[in-house]
C-alpha cells in the first residue's frame, strides 16, 4: 500500500497550505466589497475549470528550471521542483485551492452578519468576534470545504503527471492506478481502486455529518 | 437626576430606500424611541450604536463624539454602549452562560443570569430556550459591560406581563445607576409606565415629544 503513503505525503503538506490560505481567501471573497474582490473570484476558479494537464504545464512553465520563478529557486537556494514530491505537493494544492476558497466562502457568507454586529456593538473587537462568533458558525462549512479539497488533492491525476512525472517519490495511488494498468497489473489497479472508493465513500459519509450539523 | 444633556444626536442618515433624521437630547433616564413599524427606530438604534455611519449632522456623548459624519466616526467596539437588537441575535453555539462570559468575567455573568432569572436555564443554547427566556438573556447581553448608553430595540415583545414589570425594573435599576437607555417601542402604555422622555418617529423623522 506504498501509493497511499506516498499519497499521504504529498497531500498532507498542500493542506497544510490550502487549508488556511483557501479559508482566508474565501473570507476575503465573502466580506470584501473591493474591485479586487471580482478579479480574486475569477482567478480563482481557473485551476478548477482548466483541464488539469493545462494547469500542470503551466506549474512547469513557471517552476521549470527554466521558468521565471523556477530559475531563481535553483540558482539561489539551489531547489529543483521539477519531479519531486514537493511538485507533487504543488499539483495537488493548485487545483484543491479553489475547492477550498469557494467553499469557505460559502461558509461565511452563511454567517448572519447581524451576530456579529451584536457582538461589536457590545464591546467586542473585530479579532475576538472572529473567534467567538464568526469561526465557531462558519467551522462545520469550512469542515466540508476541507474534506472536498482533500478528496480533490488526493484524486489528483492530471496536472501531478505533467508536472511532477511518475517516479517513486510521486508514484500516488491514482497514478499507481494508471501505471498498473498500462502493465497490465490488474490485480493491483483494482485492488488500490478499490480502496480508493472504499475511503471516497467514508469522506462522502463524513460530509454529509459536517454538513447536518 | 440630572439634567445635564448626555447624548446629543442631530445627524441624518440615508440608506437605501430609507430617509433618517434624528434630532434629540437625551439626559439620564429612560428615553422611550415611539412609532409606528417602519418608522426608523431601529435604525435610528443601529446608528447610535455605531452599525451605520451618520450621512452627515453628529454625535455626541459627553464630551466624547461618537460620530461626526466625514470627519470622527469611532467603531461598534470602541463606543461602550450595551445592545439589545430586536430579534434578540442570540449566538446559536454559545450557552447562555458563554454569551455573557464572551464580555465579562464569570462571577459577573453568574450575576446578571440571576438579575434576569435565568440561572437555571444557563447551560441552554439559544434553541433550547423560550421567547421570552431568549429576550431576557439578550437583555442580560446588553448589561453585561455596565454600559453608560443603553440600546433596547423592541426589548419586552416576548414577554409576559409580570416578566415585562421585572425586566422593566431591571432596566429602571440600571438608568437609576446613571446611564441613558434608549428604549424602542410601539406599545403605548409600555412608552408611557417607563419612559422619562420621548422621541418620536414619524416616516424616518425622529424629534423629541413632550407626551405621545
Amino acid at each position: 500500500m506504498s501509493a497511499f503513503w506516498v499519497s499521504l505525503r504529498i497531500v498532507l503538506p498542500a493542506l497544510a497550505f490550502v487549508v488556511p490560505i483557501g479559508a482566508a481567501l474565501g473570507f476575503f471573497l465573502a466580506r470584501s466589497r473591493s474591485a479586487l474582490r471580482a478579479i480574486v473570484d475569477s482567478l480563482v476558479l481557473v485551476p478548477l475549470v482548466l483541464p488539469p494537464s493545462v494547469v500542470g504545464y503551466a506549474l512547469l512553465i513557471v517552476l521549470g528550471r527554466q521558468g521565471p520563478l523556477g530559475s531563481v529557486l535553483e540558482t539561489l537556494f539551489g531547489v529543483r521542483l521539477v519531479f519531486s514530491g514537493a511538485a507533487a505537493s504543488i499539483a495537488a494544492a493548485t487545483v484543491a485551492l479553489p475547492l477550498m476558497a469557494k467553499g469557505a466562502e460559502a461558509a461565511f457568507v452563511r454567517v448572519d452578519r447581524e451576530l456579529e454586529e451584536v457582538a461589536m456593538a457590545n464591546g467586542l473587537g473585530p479579532w475576538a468576534t472572529f473567534r467567538l462568533v464568526t469561526l465557531p458558525i462558519a467551522l462545520p462549512g469550512l469542515g466540508v470545504a476541507t474534506t472536498l479539497a482533500a478528496l480533490r488533492a488526493l484524486g489528483e491525476f492530471g496536472a501531478t503527471l505533467t508536472f511532477a512525472g511518475y517516479s517513486a517519490r510521486t508514484a500516488t495511488a491514482p497514478l499507481e492506478v494508471y501505471f498498473a494498468m498500462q502493465r497490465g497489473d490488474d490485480a493491483r489497479a483494482l485492488s488500490l481502486s478499490l480502496v480508493l472508493v472504499v475511503a471516497s465513500v467514508g469522506a462522502a459519509l463524513l460530509l454529509r455529518a459536517w454538513s447536518r450539523r | 437626576m440630572s439634567d445635564v444633556p448626555r447624548l446629543v444626536v442631530d445627524a441624518r442618515l440615508h440608506v437605501p430606500s430609507f430617509d433618517l433624521d434624528l434630532q434629540f437630547t437625551a439626559t439620564r433616564g429612560i428615553v422611550v424611541f415611539f412609532g409606528p413599524t417602519a418608522s426608523g427606530k431601529t435604525l435610528a438604534l443601529r446608528l447610535i450604536a455605531g452599525l451605520e455611519r451618520a450621512t452627515s449632522g453628529f454625535i455626541r456623548l459627553g464630551e466624547q463624539t461618537l460620530d461626526d459624519a466625514a470627519r470622527t466616526f469611532a467603531r461598534a467596539e470602541t463606543r461602550g454602549v450595551g445592545y439589545a437588537p430586536q430579534h434578540g441575535a442570540l449566538w446559536p453555539h454559545r450557552t447562555a452562560r458563554e454569551h455573557l462570559t464572551a464580555l465579562t468575567t464569570l462571577a459577573r455573568a453568574s450575576e446578571l443570569l440571576a438579575v434576569v432569572g435565568l440561572e437555571r436555564q444557563a447551560d441552554r443554547t439559544p434553541v433550547h430556550l423560550s421567547g421570552g427566556e431568549r429576550q431576557r438573556l439578550s437583555l442580560a447581553r446588553a448589561l453585561t459591560r455596565s454600559a453608560k448608553l443603553l440600546l433596547l430595540d423592541e426589548p419586552f415583545s416576548a414577554l409576559h406581563d409580570d416578566a415585562r414589570a421585572a425586566m422593566g425594573d431591571v432596566v429602571r435599576d440600571h438608568a437609576k445607576r446613571g446611564a441613558t437607555v434608549l428604549f424602542v417601542t410601539h406599545d403605548r402604555s409600555e412608552a408611557t409606565r417607563l419612559g422619562d422622555a420621548f422621541v418620536v418617529f414619524r416616516d424616518g423623522v425622529g424629534a423629541v415629544a413632550d407626551a405621545i
